[in-house]
């Protein structure tokens, strides 16, 4: 704590009163400790700028009693501030939403004090879980409380991960970091033994989650540039694919990461993306039309691929008549 | 901020707080007494002294002071407004939210030290970071939720419209922040996504509306907007996919003695349905109705018919 800034002393003070005068003689201490206000500043602020505040016409009778004993400290004569200034709407939306966040992640068994506060908190706020609520899908993750205790205690977690684009799982050991939002998902920031680097794994498709006690060993890389885009989930490098699509089904050009893409003859659109696991494409052949073709394309995505996933799937309906 | 300058201020604050009535600048300026004589000069350390107030969330109104005439304009304080209602908070309440507030980190956002200050102390030893958010413009979220708060209606532009609302739910679903709320030239339920909500302005009138018991939720399920009569359908979805799945379809999911999961979800939009399905590729089925199976597979089977490569 070093010297504190104009406002800050206006503010800090306005909030400390009233725990001043809500906790029988609090120590200078332990004041200046909660509210982050240097002890010889406080003292200086407390007995010589409080001392001499209060309405007109400032007579004893009006003015702040401060009384510092034995390092302890009673403020009297002050009704008029025994209460804290309510929270603006930024802070009370802030709190709010980082606590029931919280509360969601910790799961209801270890979030008891927490639960209670936000109740406190609703009600003070007039809210309720009616009129502010979290739906974070993929915070409804089984093993979600595994993960979070692993961040909070550094360890190395087990994971059974589903790779959305190649379509397969797989187990590794993982160093968890934190969780992070992107693109409106959540994932698990970690660096990842089998990938000897920093990766994001979706909450979602993280199917198993096991803590172990070996605490995290992060090799010393910069782990933020996974943070600037640089690398994603488990996707390694891309294939490019040509596709010929329809017209109706333009609305890709500005869904899809597209390379390039030019107009056809009969209205329709040549597009080149980058393809990072068969999966994937599989998944997009059935959004799009069944006259996509694919043009060009590495020699392991078969040009009737759309035809072969639509077999798979109909087998698995012949197996189940 | 000098002492003089706190005294000051905190004097300005003690006259506010200590009055039923708006008090003009003028009578400010003389019960406080530790102002400049000179007029600009005045004005000037008032005005700043009115902004720091201003900038700690204390909203002061400007009104007519009563009984003047001419009409004399003064600063007042709404006593019901400025003050933090007594959350009582416990000793591990306060930690257990410290602790929220340090496992959350906000990236690009606003700070909550200082609510926690008002709420009983910061505890800014507590470092955990947990989860790091990148919140886009949360401005409007904010906005909204203090018109909830207070049941401050709120008009704004959405989609090109003009709209008049009473705010009842706020709601973060799929990544994103929605608003439902009672359309008052409509007298409808609305949902608004947030991120789209722009002009925003919140009534100065507080509570002055009811917000019903249990507002519906956002519903973000395309295969349930449609004119077809609702069919309920059964599927059943492989181990691998169960934790994906849940959140995709946005549905609870029965966990199988064999590992596989079985949902039932209302469709009243086969198309739209059909396609979340293919996305879940040969890892999930049907069950129930027959009929939809058999809509399924023939909305699949144009792939295998219409398909140009070759086998």
């Amino acid at each position: 704590m070093g010297k504190l800034k104009a406002v800050e002393k206006l503010e800090r003070l306005l909030a400390m009163i009233p725990w001043i005068m809500s906790n029988d003689g609090p120590t200078l201490e332990s004041i200046a400790q909660r509210f982050e206000y240097p002890e010889p500043l406080l003292l200086d602020d407390l007995t010589k700028v409080l001392f001499m505040v209060g309405p007109y016409p400032h007579t004893p009778d009006t003015l702040i009693e401060v009384l510092v004993e034995d390092g302890r400290v009673w403020i009297d004569q002050a009704d008029w501030l025994a209460r804290p200034i309510r929270l603006t709407p930024e802070q009370g939306f802030l709190v709010l939403r980082k606590a029931k966040t919280l509360a969601i992640i910790q799961g209801k068994n270890d979030s008891y004090a927490l639960n209670s506060a936000i109740e406190k908190l609703e009600k003070c706020l007039g809210q309720s879980g009616d009129t502010f609520d979290l739906d974070i899908a993929e915070f409804q993750n089984q093993d979600l409380s595994e993960i979070n205790k692993s961040i909070e205690t550094g360890t190395q977690l087990r994971i059974r991960y589903y790779a959305y684009s190649k379509d397969e799982s797989t187990t590794r050991t993982v160093h968890p970091i934190e969780i992070v939002n992107r693109d409106h998902s959540h994932y698990l920031h970690a660096y990842c033994n089998t990938a000897r680097d920093y990766r994001l794994f979706r909450l979602d498709r993280i199917l198993e989650a096991r803590g172990t006690s070996k605490i995290n060993n992060l090799p010393d890389e910069e782990a933020e540039s996974i943070l600037n885009g640089e690398k994603w989930d488990l996707e390694s490098e891309g294939s490019p694919v040509t596709l010929v699509i329809s017209q109706e089904d333009s609305w890709i050009l500005s869904t899809y990461p597209i390379q390039n893409y030019s107009s056809t003859d009969d209205g329709g659109f040549e597009v080149e993306l980058i393809v990072t696991g068969i999966a994937w494409l599989k998944r997009l052949l059935l959004r799009l039309s069944p006259n996509t073709k694919i043009l060009k394309s590495p020699d392991y995505i078969p040009a009737d691929l759309a035809k072969q996933t639509a077999i798979a799937i109909t087998d698995r309906y012949k197996q189940n008549l | 901020m000098t002492s003089k300058k706190l005294e000051r201020t905190l004097n300005l604050l003690a006259e506010l707080l200590n009055s039923d009535i708006p008090k003009s600048a003028s009578e400010l300026k003389s019960r406080v007494g530790m102002y400049p004589d000179d007029l600009a000069a005045f004005r000037r350390t008032f005005d700043r002294d009115k902004n720091a107030l201003r900038d700690m969330g204390v909203q002061l109104e400007l009104t007519t002071v009563p009984g003047t005439n001419p009409p004399v304009e003064g600063y007042f304080i709404n006593k019901s407004t400025y003050y933090l209602d007594d959350l009582n908070l416990t000793e591990e309440e306060l930690t257990a939210l410290n602790f929220a507030i340090a496992s959350i980190k906000v990236l690009d956002g606003i700070s909550e030290i200082e609510a926690m200050r008002k709420l009983g102390g910061y505890e800014g030893s507590v470092t955990s970071n947990v989860l790091k958010l990148e919140d886009y413009d949360v401005s409007n979220v904010a906005e909204l939720f203090e018109s909830i708060s207070h049941r401050r209606k709120a008009s704004f532009n959405y989609g090109g419209k003009s709209r008049n609302i009473e705010p009842w739910r706020l709601e973060f679903a799929n990544g994103r922040w929605y608003l439902t709320g009672n359309s008052v030239q409509e007298e409808a339920v609305k949902t608004f996504r947030v991120d789209k909500v722009s002009e925003l302005v919140l009534d100065e009138v507080f509570g002055s509306y009811e917000i019903p018991d249990h507002p519906p939720r956002v519903n973000l399920k395309p295969w349930s907007y449609g004119s077809q009569q609702a069919v309920e359908t059964t599927i059943r979805i492989d181990s691998e996919l169960l934790e994906w799945a849940r959140t995709s379809l946005e549905t609870p999911i029965q966990i199988e003695d064999n590992g596989s999961g079985v949902a039932t979800i209302s469709v009243s939009n086969k198309e739209a349905f059909f396609h979340r399905l293919t996305l879940l590729l040969d890892h999930a089925e049907i069950i129930s109705p027959q009929e939809m199976r058999s809509q399924y597979l023939e909305y699949i089977g144009r792939y295998i018919e219409e398909s140009n490569g070759e086998t």
